[in-house]
């Protein structure tokens, strides 16, 4: 198409001059064409978009196989429903280290030594806080569902996989609230708003009836709580400038929702709290690299996670590394988490604190953490567990599970 | 008959022969998928994806048989050669290895459909914009595919209502406007935080500019 200016035909005087560049084509004609190729180009990006939407689930988070476990545990009867409610219980970095074995009348709890997460736990105390944690929701299932459990720990030793043997036999069915909140439970890793939790408030979360060398220590008040909150960044930094620890703590980190989906089990986007335009972003750009994660990661526990603190949980004994205790530790754990959850409490674990002391110990180094952490602590209190409790600006989402049915021989 | 209804009777034969081993793969994907994970690409929905490669395979054999009536336009061609084509790949990451060879025979069937390329390039060329508000409409369509129930449908609608709002040449303004209104506003705002949807709604209204004006033709160089 050419475009030519209106003229008089007879005014020779001006010449008929048409609009055209050096190659024979109108101004108008490069224009449309490149608005025409500018918006296919955002067509196109537009489609890459809105297949990183579909592809990641960002408009049905929680949803998919992974996350039906949340879904069915209160219907399924039986034994494997008291393990379909185990298995919703919390793990370090979601490792989910347990296996069960169900019979008709009694119930055995099993480590599964492969899942570990390395040398961020050299001494795997926090993956028998884990096991400890399924146990505790495993009996409370057995006794919402009528089934009578009498637990014994260890009952091959601590050297044994077996953590735990559960016997059950026919009684009258005794649901409770921690029972009732086991499917609302979920680390929250989001802000928490400035309001205080009342010490009475705080002390009525621990129930430690039947756990013994254990004790809880709260710190709430500015001063500790402010160097509570120094340590812990201090601890992050430390973790992830120890490559190993940074390495093995990320092969649990899922990027994608395919990952999400085939492993179901690890850290994943839904779960670091973040808001819901944020996490919608995130989910649309490629896989962080592990060290934009590690950084991601310090920069909130910076600025989110101590920041926003209401009080911070210690759960100390005076043997740390019995196994025992750590399964104990990890019974004690999720009553205070499932209490918290049913009084609309947030709860976050924080434990890079006592893996610091623990790879510190195993390597050889000079301890620096376990002093500080010392200075905060009573005299011969030793730390097993720490983690931050607050009112949520935001609830925690729920986060992968492997089925009963998938962790069941 | 000549070659051209030749041509066209064997696409009748591959496209149907394609739709039905297609059903036949949609159902087995129903029934024992779960069981054949290495055959059936180990979905995590074997059920619904079974489903949808039914459904799909029962567009491709009524494109097959569509695109033998006489005097097809080129859209109308086209669009047989789409219906034919778009299974016929779509479906690969539906049932697995079970759609080979209906991924074969479609893909063919589509390539042949077309009578003459040239005429279907010029007619993408002239309605460029109306393809790229009906590819929209297709992005909308796939991010509802994943979507929780409420957005699903929102998004389905939404998606369609884009697409009809690209094709509805005799509409008055008003109605295709609210077409594209309806088609990428509630969905917009219902998933605003995937941003994604909100971007998509942005871009709609730029280019149904072009088409609600019916201007879409594709620039001519100077002769």
């Amino acid at each position: 198409m050419t475009t030519t200016r209106k003229e008089n035909p007879t005014d020779l005087s001006v010449p008929s001059r048409p609009i055209h560049t050096r190659t024979g084509v109108s101004r108008r004609t490069v224009l449309r064409a490149f608005g025409v190729g500018a918006a296919t180009v955002v067509v196109a990006g537009t489609g890459v978009l809105s297949y990183r939407v579909f592809d990641n689930a960002v408009l049905d988070p929680g949803s998919g196989k992974a996350f039906e476990p949340w879904h069915d545990w209160q219907h399924t009867p039986g034994p494997m429903g008291a393990v379909a409610a185990a298995v919703l219980a919390a793990s370090p970095h979601n490792t989910q280290p347990w296996i069960f074995e169900v019979g008709s009348d009694a119930i055995d709890v099993f480590v599964d030594s492969a899942r570990a997460t390395g040398t961020v736990d050299p001494l795997r105390r926090e993956q028998y806080v884990g096991l400890g944690c399924a146990v505790e929701n495993l009996v409370l299932a057995c006794h919402a569902r009528g089934l009578q459990p009498v637990l014994t720990l260890l009952p091959d030793g601590p050297g044994g996989t077996r953590v735990a043997h559960v016997e059950l036999s026919t009684g009258n069915p005794q649901p409770s609230a921690l029972y009732d909140a086991i499917g609302n439970r979920h680390t929250n890793r989001g802000p928490y708003e400035g309001r205080v939790v009342p010490a009475a408030t705080l002390a009525a979360l621990v129930d430690g009836a039947g756990l013994t060398g254990l004790s809880v220590q709260w710190i709430s008040d500015p001063a500790p709580k402010a160097a509570t909150g120094e340590l812990l960044v201090d601890a992050a930094e430390a973790l992830i400038a120890d490559e190993q620890q940074s390495m093995d703590g990320y092969v649990w980190f899922r990027n994608s929702n395919d990952d999400v989906q085939r492993y179901r089990d690890g850290l994943v986007l839904d779960g670091q709290g973040v808001s819901p335009l944020v996490l919608g972003i995130a989910k649309l750009l490629p896989a962080s690299s592990r060290t934009s994660g590690d950084q991601f990661w310090v920069e909130q526990t910076r600025t989110v996670h101590t920041a926003t603190a209401a009080a911070y949980g210690v759960i100390t004994t005076s043997s740390p590394d019995d196994r025992r205790n750590q399964l104990n530790a990890g019974r004690l754990l999720q009553r205070i988490h499932l209490t918290a959850t049913s009084q609309g409490i947030a709860l976050q674990h924080m434990n890079q604190v006592t893996e610091r002391i623990d790879r510190e110990s195993t390597t050889g180094a000079a301890p620096t953490f376990a002093p500080r952490f010392a200075e905060l602590l009573p005299p011969n209190a030793l730390p097993l567990l720490t983690f931050r409790v607050g009112y949520p600006v935001r609830e925690g989402r729920p986060t992968p599970r492997r089925s009963a049915v998938e962790v069941t021989r | 008959m000549n070659r051209t209804d030749q041509r066209h009777r064997f696409v009748v034969g591959l496209g149907l022969a394609g739709a039905v081993l297609g059903v036949a793969a949609g159902a087995v994907q129903v029934m024992i998928g779960s069981q054949i994970p290495e055959w059936s690409g180990a979905k995590a929905s074997p059920t619904g994806l079974g489903l949808l490669t039914i459904g799909l395979s029962l567009l491709a054999g009524f494109a097959a048989v569509r695109q033998r009536t006489p005097g097809l336009t080129a859209w109308g061609r086209t669009a047989c050669a789409l219906g034919l084509l778009v299974p016929g790949l779509l479906c690969l990451s539906t049932v697995g290895r079970l759609w080979y060879p209906s991924a074969v025979l479609l893909v063919v069937a589509g390539v042949l459909t077309i009578d003459r390329w040239r005429d279907t390039g010029k007619a993408f060329a002239q309605d460029w914009f109306r393809v790229l508000l009906t590819v929209l409409g297709c992005f909308e369509l796939l991010m509802a595919a994943g979507a929780a129930p409420l957005l699903m449908v929102v998004g389905i609608a939404g998606g369609m209502a884009l697409i009809a709002a690209a094709w509805l040449r005799s509409a008055p303004r008003a109605v295709l406007f609210g077409l594209v209104i309806v088609g990428t506003v509630p969905f917009a705002a219902l998933a605003w935080a995937a941003v994604v949807p909100a971007l998509l709604a942005v871009v709609a209204a730029v280019i149904a500019i072009p088409v609600i004006r019916d201007d879409c033709a594709q620039p001519e160089v100077a002769r």
